[in-house]
């Protein structure tokens, strides 16, 4: 996961070459980064298996809770870039783009906004005392 | 809650949010609240700004979904 992190942030986000601002870039990125956070999960044992969404039962153990909550922030991150489009004003300005051209925003891309939105609110409504981690994203919950 | 808070003023975006995001405020500054209460004194400025941060945006959320 660490790795998976390091790799958004490079792809997406770093100085002069993250994809992030690059409307014509980041969608093929987003897309590959989500299919490697969802293959990452695919292959977790049992003891740290997790459901994904709103009505999903609460994970078995600890462990699994803590890693579903690396998952929220990892997927809020990746599908930030949509988000930060559509914020920009770009979104439903008419860019004829293949995004969301024509002055309507794309189901495609309000799917990705909501992408993004239910990963941070999940991540900070599943917050818990979780021994290693209720700190640290106590503050990425507050400060972004 | 930056985030959710820039979202939730664009008409588009706020349809996406469900009105869970009213409790994402009480339960952040709760945790925030223990920890501060576990950490035991002097009180961090830092912390006293985050958890004002937090209050504020809920506080608009609260408004934009009155």
């Amino acid at each position: 996961m660490r790795r998976l992190l390091n790799r958004v942030h490079q792809l997406l986000y770093a100085r002069d070459t993250g994809a992030s601002l690059d409307n014509a870039r980041f969608p093929a990125v987003v897309a590959e980064l989500d299919h490697q956070l969802d293959e990452w999960r695919d292959v977790l044992p049992p003891a740290f298996a997790f459901a994904v969404g709103r009505d999903a039962p609460p994970p078995a153990t600890e462990r699994g809770a803590f890693l579903r909550q690396r998952y929220l922030t990892c997927r809020s991150v990746i599908y930030r870039p949509y988000l930060m489009w559509m914020l920009s004003g770009a979104g439903g300005a008419g860019y004829g783009d293949g995004l969301g051209g024509g002055g309507t925003v794309s189901e495609e891309v309000l799917a990705n906004c909501k992408a993004c939105l239910d990963a941070c609110l999940l991540h900070i409504l599943n917050l818990r005392g979780f021994g290693h981690t209720v700190l640290v994203d106590t503050w990425i919950c507050s400060l972004s | 809650m930056l985030v959710l808070l820039a979202a939730c003023r664009m008409p588009t975006l706020r349809s996406l949010i469900g009105p869970e995001v009213l409790a994402a405020g009480t339960h952040l500054r709760q945790l925030l609240h223990g920890w501060r209460q576990v950490a035991g004194g002097p009180s961090s400025p830092s912390v006293d700004q985050s958890v004002g941060i937090i209050g504020e945006a809920d506080r608009f959320i609260g408004k934009v979904y009155g």
